[in-house]
Parts: C-alpha cells; sequence; structure tokens
C-alpha cells in the first residue's frame, strides 16, 4: 500500500491511498484522550456559541477565566434585549459600555429589542446602535420595538441603515420608517422580515401601498420578503401587482394583511418570476388573489378570510407542492363557509391545469392528523358534500402515505375525476387504484365515443321551486335538497346533448334549448362544468361531484354500467362542449324553445349559424314567439341576434350530421303532438301523454329509453307519472330506461331506490336521469 | 479518472481517533466541509483518519446528515429537537468539538445554539464546570472583573 503522508495545510493529494488529516489545533494531539481537551474548546467555537446568547449573557463569561477575560468583545453578534434590564437607564448604560467596550472585529448580526415607551431614550439608542453595527459590517439586523403605547411619537429609522452596503438580511417588528424621500435605499437586502410596520403618511403612496417600500428596502434585490400584520391604504381599483418587479424574489410569505377599507383591489396579483415558495397566512383580502408566479414549487394557504379567492394563473403545477392549512380548533366551529372557501381555492387551482402529473397536495392540519380524520370522516348529514370532498383530499394523502407513492403522484386528473364521483371514499380508491394500476398516466377514454349528456331532466318551472322554498307554511323536503348543490335534485328544462364523433369530427347536436338553457349550458359545456366567473365555480364543480362514474369497468349501484365514458378525451384533458351543431326541437312549449335567444352567443361567437330542425306546427309557433328570429328582416341591421337556419322536419326519418334520427310522434296532452326521437337503439321521448299506436313499431329493440315520468303518483293531462311510465317500459321492452322531466315530487334517491327493487323483482333496468348525467351510447 | 469521480460509485472511509472505521457515501461527507477537498481525488481504498474525532461521535454526526428531513422547516426543528434531546452535557460538549472540527453542515449551528442553551442565565461556577475551565483568577482580579459588570449578575439562576 503506498502511504504519504499529509500534514499540515497541504491538501494537495498526491497518490496516496492513506490521508492523515492534520489537526486544526495542535494542541489536540498531544492529548490522547479528548475528554481532556473540552476545556479547550477553539475561540472560533466559543464565540459561535456566545454568539447564540445575549451579550449580556457573553459578557458573563469574562469572569471564568483569564482566557475567557476578553472572548466576548469579538462575538459576531451583538444581541441587546431590555427584558434583561430592571430599568431603562441601566439598558441605556449597559448597551453604551458594550460599544465602547467591544473590539474592532465584525458585528455581523445585530439584534436589538425594546420593550419600552421612552421615546428620547429610544430613538438615540437606536441611533447609536445602528451607526455602530453599519460601521462594523453588519450583515444581519433584527429590530423589535414592542409596546409602544400609542401618541409616543414613532421611533424611526436612522438612516445609517439604508446606507449600510453590507446589510443582507433586516427584520423590523413595530418601527416607522424614517421620514425622509429617499434618492437611496437598502441596495444589498436578500431577506426582509416586516412586522406591524406602519408607513410613513407622508410616504403614502395610495395607488400602490407598496410603493414606498419597494423604494426604501429595495425590493429588487430581495430574494425573501416576509409581510406580517399590514393593515394598508388603496384607493385604486385597478389590480394591484405589488411584487411584479421583485425579479429575484425567491420566497414571499404574507400573513395577516388587509386593506384598510372597503376599498380593495380588483385582483391582488403574485407575480414575481422567479418565486418558488408562496405562503399566504390569514390574510384579510376582500378580492382576488391571482397567483401568477410561473417557477411556483411550493405554496402554503391557510385560509381567513370569506370574501378573498384564489385563482392560479400558473402555466404549469408540475411539481408544486401544494399546503392547505388549517387549524384544528376551527375545524369544528368553524363556520362552513370558511372551509367551503379554502377548497375553493383548491378547486379552482386544480382547474386549470389539468395535465400536471406532479402536483402534490396536503391537507395537513395544526393539530394531530387522526383527529382530523375522525372528524373529517363522522357522519355529517347537513354538510354532507364537504365532509365528502375533505374525505377526498384526506384519502388521497393517507393513501399516498400507504403506498409510498411519494415520488409517484396521481395525475391531477384522476383527482379532479375523483372529485367527479359521488365522492365516496370507495370510489375514490377506484379512482386511485384504477391510475396507479395504468402506470399513472391518468385515465385513458376513447376520443370517439358517443355519448349523451343529461343538460336538464326537470320541468317547466325548475327544481328546486323557489315557491316551495319561500313557503312560510310547509317545507318542501325535495326542493331543500335540491337548493343544496351537487344534488340530484337540482334539475333544469329537460334536454339532451348528443356528441357524435364522425371521420370529419365530432357533432353536438342538442335536442330542445328551453327557458334554462343558458344555465344548463354554462354549467356543463365548459371543462368541469366551470364558468369563468370564479364566484360561482365552487357551487358547480359541487354540482358536478353528481356526474356518474366514468371509470373504465365499473358500475356501481344507480349508475350505468359503462364501458367507458368520454369524460375525459385526447391527453386526458377534460373536453369543452364548444359547438353547437344542430338544435332539434321536440315541441313549441317554452321550455324546449325558450333558449332559442340564447344561441346567439354561439352564433356570434362560435360559429356562423345554427340548424335547426322543428316541425311546421312548431315553426309557426316560433314565427310568433321568435319571429326576430325566424325573419331576421324586422332586425335592425347590425343587432347581434342567433344566426338560425330552420329546417322544417315531417314525421320521417332526417339526417343530422351523419345521424340519422327518426322522429317519434307522441300526444303531449289532447290534440297536441310532440316528437320524440331515435338516434340509433336510443329513443328520447320527453314529453307524452299517450303514445299512439303507429308509433311503437318505431320503439322496437330499443337499447337504452329515455322517458317522461312527471311525478311518482299519477299521471297528468301532459306527462306520463311514474306508473303509467313503468307500464309503458314494460310494453316497450327496452334493455335500460332513464326517467326525464321530472317535478319536485321525485326525490332522485327515493324513486331510484324503489326502481332497483324492479330489477330484482322483474328484471327491469329502470332509473332516474339527472342533470349532468353523461352515458355512453353506440351509433 | 471518469469513474473515480462519480460519487455514487466509491463510499468514503473515515477512521476516528478510537481506530474506528466508517463507511460513508460521498454525498455524506460533502457535507463536512474540512474533508470535503479529499474527497473528489479518494477512492474506496483511501483511508480518511480524523484524528479529532471519536467513533461516538462520528456515528451521531452521519445519524443527522443521514437523517435530516430536507423539506418543510417544522420536520427540520422537530428532527433536531430529537437529535440533542438524550445527549448528556459531556456528549454535547464532545460532539461540539467534533462538529466543529469537521465543519458540518447545519450541526455546528445546532450544536452551538444547544450548548448556549444551556449555559444562558447560569452562574460562573456552573459556566466554568461546564466548560471545565480552570479559573486561573486571584480572587482579588476576580472581585474585579465581577464588579465591572456589576449589571450582568442580576438576575443569573441559582443552581
Amino acid at each position: 500500500m503506498t502511504k504519504v503522508e499529509f500534514r499540515e495545510s497541504g491538501l494537495v493529494v498526491k497518490k496516496m491511498k492513506k490521508i492523515n488529516l492534520a489537526p486544526e489545533n495542535v494542541d489536540y494531539c498531544k492529548s490522547a484522550d479528548y475528554q481532556d481537551r473540552l476545556g479547550d474548546l477553539p475561540d472560533c467555537l466559543i464565540h459561535h456559541i456566545l454568539s447564540f446568547v445575549e451579550t449580556k449573557d457573553a459578557i458573563r463569561t469574562s469572569v471564568l477565566s483569564k482566557r475567557w477575560r476578553h472572548l466576548w468583545a469579538s462575538v459576531t453578534c451583538l444581541n441587546f434585549s431590555s427584558k434583561s434590564f430592571a430599568r431603562l437607564v441601566e439598558f441605556k448604560k449597559f448597551v453604551l459600555w458594550v460599544l465602547s467596550h467591544r473590539d474592532s472585529s465584525q458585528v455581523k448580526v445585530l439584534i436589538y429589542s425594546r420593550f419600552g415607551v421612552d421615546y428620547a431614550t429610544d430613538q438615540y439608542l437606536l441611533n447609536k446602535v445602528i451607526e455602530y453595527a453599519a460601521s462594523h459590517g453588519v450583515e444581519e439586523i433584527r429590530i423589535n420595538l414592542r409596546a409602544k403605547t400609542c401618541g409616543s411619537p414613532p421611533v424611526e429609522i436612522p438612516l445609517a441603515l439604508f446606507a449600510c452596503q453590507s446589510l443582507k438580511m433586516l427584520e423590523f417588528k413595530d418601527c416607522h420608517p424614517t421620514n425622509v424621500s429617499f434618492p437611496f435605499g437598502c441596495k444589498s437586502l436578500e431577506t426582509l422580515h416586516l412586522e406591524r410596520f406602519s408607513m410613513h403618511p407622508a410616504a403614502a403612496n395610495f395607488s400602490n401601498p407598496f410603493a414606498s417600500l419597494a423604494e426604501l428596502f429595495g425590493f429588487t434585490t430581495l430574494t425573501t420578503l416576509h409581510l406580517n400584520s399590514f393593515s394598508m391604504c388603496y384607493t385604486g381599483i385597478d389590480s394591484l401587482d405589488p411584487f411584479g418587479n421583485c425579479v429575484n424574489l425567491k420566497t414571499l410569505h404574507l400573513s395577516e394583511m388587509s386593506f384598510q377599507s372597503d376599498l380593495n383591489p380588483k385582483d391582488f396579483v403574485i407575480s414575481a418570476p422567479q418565486l418558488k415558495n408562496l405562503s399566504l397566512m390569514c390574510n384579510r383580502f376582500k378580492c382576488k388573489i391571482v397567483v401568477a408566479s410561473p417557477q411556483l414549487t411550493n405554496f402554503s394557504y391557510l385560509y381567513s378570510t370569506r370574501c378573498s379567492f384564489l385563482e392560479f394563473t400558473l402555466p404549469s403545477m408540475d411539481g408544486l407542492t401544494i399546503d392547505i392549512h388549517e387549524l384544528h380548533d376551527q375545524l369544528e366551529k368553524s363556520p362552513h363557509k370558511k372551509r367551503r372557501d379554502t377548497l375553493h381555492g383548491l378547486v379552482n387551482m386544480l382547474r386549470g391545469h389539468r395535465n400536471s402529473e406532479a402536483v402534490k397536495l396536503s391537507f395537513c392540519t395544526v393539530a394531530k392528523k387522526t383527529m382530523q380524520f375522525m372528524v373529517l370522516t363522522k357522519p355529517d348529514k347537513k354538510r354532507k358534500t364537504e365532509l365528502n370532498f375533505y374525505q377526498i383530499l384526506d384519502c388521497w394523502v393517507v393513501t399516498l402515505a400507504n403506498k409510498g407513492k411519494k415520488h409517484n403522484p396521481i395525475p391531477v386528473s384522476s383527482i379532479l375525476i375523483a372529485m367527479r364521483q359521488n365522492a365516496a371514499t370507495r370510489e375514490f380508491y377506484h379512482v386511485i387504484d384504477f391510475a396507479s394500476a395504468n402506470g399513472n398516466v391518468g385515465l385513458e377514454l376513447p376520443a370517439d365515443q358517443a355519448e349523451v349528456i343529461f343538460i336538464g331532466t326537470g320541468t317547466s318551472e325548475g327544481v328546486p321551486r323557489v315557491s316551495c322554498l319561500t313557503n312560510p307554511l310547509k317545507k318542501c323536503l325535495i326542493c331543500s335538497k335540491a337548493a343544496e348543490p351537487g344534488n340530484k335534485n337540482r334539475r333544469l328544462n329537460t334536454s339532451i346533448l348528443i356528441r357524435h364523433p364522425t371521420s370529419t369530427g365530432s357533432h353536438n347536436i342538442l335536442i330542445d334549448a328551453g327557458k334554462f338553457f343558458y344555465q344548463s349550458a354554462l354549467r356543463w359545456f365548459p371543462a368541469f362544468g366551470l364558468g369563468k366567473d370564479t364566484c360561482t365555480n365552487y357551487g358547480s364543480i359541487m354540482e358536478s361531484t353528481q356526474f356518474g362514474p366514468f371509470i373504465k369497468g365499473y358500475s356501481g349501484p344507480g349508475c350505468c354500467p359503462v364501458a367507458c365514458v368520454g369524460l375525459c378525451e385526447e391527453d386526458v384533458t377534460v373536453f369543452v362542449i364548444r359547438t353547437l351543431d344542430a338544435v332539434i326541437i321536440t315541441h313549441s312549449h317554452a321550455d324546449a324553445i325558450g333558449g332559442l335567444d340564447d344561441l346567439r352567443d354561439w352564433t356570434n361567437n362560435v360559429q356562423p349559424n345554427i340548424p335547426i330542425y322543428v316541425a311546421k306546427r312548431d315553426f309557426e309557433v316560433m314565427t310568433k314567439t321568435h319571429y326576430y328570429l325566424v325573419d331576421t328582416s324586422v332586425i335592425i341591421p347590425g343587432a347581434a341576434v342567433s344566426e338560425l337556419q330552420f329546417n322544417i322536419i315531417s314525421e320521417e326519418p332526417f339526417v343530422v350530421h351523419g345521424l340519422k334520427l327518426t322522429p317519434l310522434p307522441v300526444w303531449h296532452g289532447k290534440g297536441y303532438r310532440s316528437l320524440g326521437f331515435r338516434f340509433g337503439n336510443i329513443c328520447y321521448i320527453s314529453d307524452v301523454s299517450d303514445i299512439p299506436e303507429e308509433t311503437y313499431p318505431l320503439l322496437m329493440d330499443c337499447e337504452i329509453l329515455i322517458m317522461d315520468a312527471l311525478r311518482p303518483d299519477r299521471s297528468t293531462a301532459t306527462h306520463f307519472g311514474l306508473p303509467r311510465a313503468l307500464e309503458e317500459v314494460r310494453k316497450i321492452r327496452p334493455k335500460r330506461t332513464l326517467f326525464t322531466g321530472m317535478m319536485h315530487l321525485m326525490d332522485h334517491e327515493e324513486v331510484n331506490n324503489y326502481l332497483s327493487t324492479l330489477m330484482e323483482s322483474e328484471g327491469l333496468d329502470v332509473q332516474l336521469s339527472y342533470d349532468g348525467l353523461r352515458v355512453p351510447i353506440k351509433l | 479518472m471518469a469513474e473515480k469521480a462519480s460519487p455514487s460509485s466509491n463510499s468514503i472511509s473515515l477512521k476516528t481517533v478510537d481506530g474506528k472505521i466508517f463507511k460513508v457515501s460521498p454525498a455524506i461527507a460533502n457535507q463536512m466541509l474540512t474533508i470535503q477537498p479529499l474527497i473528489k481525488d479518494s477512492d474506496s481504498s483511501t483511508i480518511i483518519s480524523l484524528p479529532d474525532v471519536a467513533a461516538f461521535h462520528l456515528t451521531k454526526i452521519i445519524e443527522y446528515l443521514e437523517g435530516k428531513p430536507a423539506a418543510a422547516p417544522s420536520a427540520v426543528d422537530a428532527f433536531e429537537a430529537q437529535f440533542v434531546k438524550d445527549l448528556s452535557p459531556e456528549e454535547l460538549k464532545g460532539l461540539l468539538i467534533a462538529v466543529g472540527y469537521l465543519k458540518v453542515n447545519g450541526l455546528v449551528d445546532l450544536m452551538a445554539n444547544t450548548v448556549a442553551k444551556l449555559i444562558e442565565n447560569k452562574s460562573v461556577e456552573y459556566v466554568r464546570k461546564f466548560f471545565g475551565v480552570v479559573n486561573d483568577f486571584t480572587p482579588a482580579e476576580e472581585a474585579k472583573c465581577r464588579q465591572e459588570h456589576a449589571w450582568a449578575f442580576d438576575g443569573v439562576d441559582e443552581d
């Protein structure tokens, strides 16, 4: 073995196999037993230890021995606290003594805590201390001036501080800036903490409350900024983007920030270009917080304000860790709305980033996790939806922990899908399992899957009925339930959308555009049923949990045994229903044609026109109800109305974008015809009181029958009731039936439970549909 | 040379003053600033002797470097509190010297801070005993010194 001695400081490594590292202190070598050396801590270690104690304590060590006599004088940390002195005059004497007896070595850190109210002394001492530190190359200053009584003049930051070029880190608590308009501010600061820092009134800029701070402390050089307990004045109405030019900022922490008046900026934008860590805790903004920093990797959020909500406009959330905090003691007592708003931000956050593969989500509480879990899973009927939601988040974390998937994150798309599920834990796990079984690529669903989407499944007035919710004498249980977001009793005007993929692309064919068409479209057409207005999004996502299961191979109670439903297509993005390629009218009642005018949004902004397929008698009604749409010559030139192309249909089959539709003439009240339609083996009859004999042959070999069933007890003059509808089902014998057009007496759960028993007794597969239900079909 | 430079391929052998040899990964060794310059030129047969470090201390240092959580500050705090909890004052001091000698990332601050907490507000006699300092003042000198800093002795804990 080649052995080359290694000595002293020569770290030149020659061809050697053994290195003897030279001890730092020669004394150490002489002593074989290191225990003997304990008294011989090197000076640098003693300094290190003493830099963690108050200067007063450090000085006390000068009595230990002659060696220690002057060690304190070159400690690089000055730590003054008036708490350790009974009287201010002693504190002052002490501080001045230290400054005059210290040697000339660098002061790296200055910590100064003053808990008193003597203005003259405070200002004098602070000036002295900061001047001293600034002239000794100070790198870090922490000043805490607590317990200022109001009325006493504020202690101002000495000018010397701003001239100090060595300063890297600054922390101020309860200070006031100097009343000087600065041609200069800090130029070298990297870290800044400000707590309860009132701006000098003369320096206040109401159009940007941060402007003077930014100037004073040189925001552009900062890498870390903590702002705590700020009350700001803002009089503008524009968006406020105070950190946009903090080009070096990596970490931003805002807590307990608020605006003094009700005047809040439109949006509070956080757009620092390099920002990696963002933490928003207990802020009381009454405005939207827009997180738009492209480099963000960690985000912590503790909810506090009802009025604020979050929007994320990040290019990618890959690798982003999101921490949602919530104080445990708030959890049980906290108003519902609070938790909801916390989640609100979360939902919005995930909404825009379905493709992100590596968002880590952790939902933690300050208290024990297990407790949280118990609280969250405790059944609570009133707050069912929300608890489910929590459950999902929690389960996700638990799942990650259990399976050790720390570096194998589940795609956000699956999470969203999970959220859209009925939200039961079991189903959620199903999603997780599915996702992991498929190598975490998300759910692959064929893009060319035809489907029927139930845009509305209720009566003309909609469920809940307003009159039920305002009735002081009688509480309508079903309408009360329907008023909750996400409840399946919530129904708008009966309508379906057929998605029909062909070689030339997918066509969206709408059957009926009733009075509530706009609301239905708003809810279901954009991705995840979410519109642009974030205020309504939270409700919508909860509502959208009522989507049926769309996991391959999964079928559950009350759900279609789907092979696969086209929720997601290409790249697991959720599709948006953009175009309306045709509208087919069943009859000319307001709940079928009332939305024709709303189609102007499509013809003005999406496509040149929409073909309407309508029977002659119904077209004649339209010439009266929508005369300006039928005969556009009455329109003032330039006015934007719906561009509709009317195609009159008879009772003969017709073809729309390659899809053959066969009218199914039925009675909708005595002497009034309504049309059902058959496409492929699906028959859709939304409004019917009687089926003429000649129509039955058209219903043969039906796979899915979608039919009117207004109320549970009896039929009316214009609609089937449940008994009659079932009778017709037995006669038509479709493979599967979904009822639609239900009024408020039909409780989704209750009726479906009853209908499930028919499966057992008679083999009838009959269920109620609901708004948002999607059923895959073969065309 | 290329394979030698690759950090994962070879472990570093460290020999403590009491003759024990520890094999550590270069990632761990790299956090000991004192030996850092030696690492890239050493291979698996190289043994680096550490004359100021006992086996117990090196064990603790490796435990710290391997166990320290990467992320959340709260987790780091908890880990550090646990790390120093069961150390006796003697062990603390020994470890501080070892850590100060090896210049271990992060651990120097932790040890110095822990020791600082122990001597805060303690009497001169306690601190002397703690550090093993031999009082070489004459009684008169010590009294004079105490007198000079009389304010420093208010509120000192009894031991």
